[in-house]
């Protein structure tokens, strides 16, 4: 695993704008960063990342199987009583998942350490899924990169097909937060591969969903609302003002219900206790129960941290760095340290993308600071 | 107890008589007594209020209805009322007779029968010579008065209580706050 140094392409500005990849400058910073790419070998994308990942797809599956029947680790994961049936449900009867992100520290060589599972609201979909396979081909067309080049991403033509899997009957629903150009552009992503599956689609953001009279949620023109892809996570769904409603909304979400079990971190701790000295797992516990493994440092993250919010980093020599937010009433656990690979002064985080419960591509990301946080930039991937 | 002449008698989509009326007016005009018309008026706008389409705003609904077509009720809008439909309820031969004649001063009396269970006319955009329901199902030309003779599904056709949103903004709280969700 190298980090090579790149031309940017003389034409990304307009290139962005015309794919409407608006958020490739955020706030004015670099968010595509493409002066420099990392190149893996294909031994390390299929057996160092694609193979566990799978692996650790089934072995959270069988979580959750475990935890929906069990009051003890639904209260250990802080899921709201009054949701734990309907989440069972989702679960027996189940409702599709769409996709997830597993966040690895992989430095080509050592195994891949699960760091944490998106498995409801990750983005960085549409960098990785079509504008990375965009700058592969021409960078390829252009001599920039051999002929024999070819990067972990069959993204696109996985979600088109799982979205086939869902009922197409009516319209399919999709739902960002009103004020992010990231969502936003997520969304209509995700949009355009439910259109090319067959879907009638509708974006709205979820500030606008209503309830009718009879306890549906409705879309702007009052339409009740059948499905809904919502970019936006289940732990909030729980807190606002209409989580009243979700138990007897006729509507299917996606991701189901039953995601609210693995995009909790309280999954780290207990795969840990499932699968003792698992390879790409590291030791985990909630906070105050913490046992052996952390004497190399260790991260304590809030149970539905987002972004690096929260996160306090602590490495017996290098000390101790901490990031504000706005998270942790539910508590925190606590997990081994296993420091992010620096390349060229960056941290960088790797993301195998999971669709329908398979590997399919990659995400990587740098940041300044050993935590990676919503400023960290996307840099390409090759195979060669 | 209107049942045994309102109800859809099996399958059979039969046709009976009703009488189509704009208003009041017109009504009486046709040589029903004032009183029983504006009984059923009234009647039929009450039966507005509950089955009319609904709006969350003034453009949806003149999007379906036209201008100056609609009317503001509290938070939601409807078309305004543009005409009623009585059903026959009872042939003077009928052994339900003297009942209506009790009634009489509620139900209308008109070419030897009874008509009543007054419902609301609607008038759209795009049909704006016809009468419909308010399940969108065409009634009559709206040239016809008094007595027409319609399907028994139509007179009769239970209405679909148009769902309305009764609230949004309950979700979302913790939106704003954030740039992105899990990066």
């Amino acid at each position: 695993m190298f980090r090579v140094p790149c031309n940017e392409r003389q034409d990304l500005k307009d290139q962005a704008e015309f794919y409407g990849f608006d958020f490739y400058r955020i706030d004015n910073d670099v968010y595509w960063d493409e002066t420099a790419y990392y190149q893996l070998s294909l031994k390390q994308i299929e057996t160092h990342l694609e193979d566990p990942s799978n692996e650790l797809e089934q072995i959270c599956l069988d979580l959750v199987d475990r935890v929906v029947k069990d009051d003890y680790w639904l209260r250990k994961f802080c899921i709201p009583e009054s949701s734990w049936q309907w989440i069972a449900d989702s679960w027996q009867n189940n409702e599709l998942s769409l996709y997830g992100r597993f966040d690895f520290s992989y430095n080509g060589n050592s195994p891949a350490k699960l760091l944490e599972y998106n498995a409801d609201t990750p983005t960085s979909l549409y960098e990785a899924s079509f504008f990375q396979w965009q700058w592969l081909e021409q960078q390829v067309d252009s001599g920039v990169l051999p002929r024999s080049a070819d990067q972990f991403n069959s993204i696109q033509e996985r979600l088109v097909r799982r979205f086939t899997e869902f009922k197409r009957n009516n319209t399919l629903h999709l739902a960002y937060c009103r004020d992010s150009i990231e969502d936003q552009g997520t969304v209509m992503y995700l949009q355009d591969c439910a259109f090319q599956a067959g879907h009638s689609t509708s974006l709205l953001p979820i500030e606008s969903i209503g309830v009718d009279d009879s306890g549906q949620l409705t879309d702007l023109d009052d339409n009740q609302i059948e499905l809904l892809f919502k970019l936006y996570p289940w732990e909030q769904l729980f807190e606002d003002e209409f989580s009243c409603h979700l138990t007897t909304t006729k509507t299917t979400f996606i991701e189901p219900p039953w995601k609210a079990i693995l995009s909790n971190k309280a999954i780290l701790p207990l795969l840990w206790q499932l699968h003792p000295n698992h390879p790409n797992l590291l030791p985990a516990y909630f906070s105050g129960e913490e046992k052996g493994g952390l004497e190399g440092g260790f991260v304590s993250k809030p149970l539905f941290g987002r972004e690096g919010s929260n996160v306090t980093w602590f490495h017996p020599r290098k000390g101790r760095i901490h990031q504000s937010g706005s998270y942790g009433k539910e508590g925190y656990i606590t997990q081994a340290l296993a420091p992010l690979p620096r390349f060229n002064n960056n941290s960088t985080l790797l993301g195998v993308w999971m669709v329908a419960h398979e590997a399919c591509g990659l995400t990587i990301r740098e940041d300044n600071s050993p935590i990676t946080k919503d400023t960290a930039r996307f840099v390409p991937h090759i195979i060669a | 107890m209107l049942g045994a002449f309102s109800q859809l008698s099996g399958c059979v989509d039969s046709e009976e008589k009703a009488l189509i009326f704009n208003n009041v007016d017109d009504c009486t005009s046709f040589g029903v007594e004032e009183a029983a018309c504006v009984s059923q008026y009234q009647e039929a706008l009450a039966n507005h209020d509950i089955e009319s389409p609904k709006y969350n705003s003034a453009q949806l609904c003149e999007n379906d209805f036209g201008f100056n077509q609609c009317e503001n009720k509290g938070s939601i809008w409807q078309p305004i009322m543009a005409g009623f439909m009585l059903a026959a309820v009872a042939q003077a031969v009928d052994e339900g007779l003297d009942y209506y004649k009790k009634k009489k001063r509620r139900h209308a009396f008109y070419n030897g029968a009874y008509f009543g269970q007054s419902r609301p006319l609607y008038r759209s955009k795009d049909d704006y010579f016809s009468f419909r329901n308010a399940n969108n199902s065409f009634v009559s030309s709206v040239s016809n008065r008094g007595t027409i003779m319609i399907k028994k599904s139509v007179t009769n056709e239970p209405v679909a209580a148009k769902r309305v949103t009764t609230k949004r903004g309950g979700f979302g709280r913790s939106a704003s706050s954030r740039s992105s969700w899990g990066g």
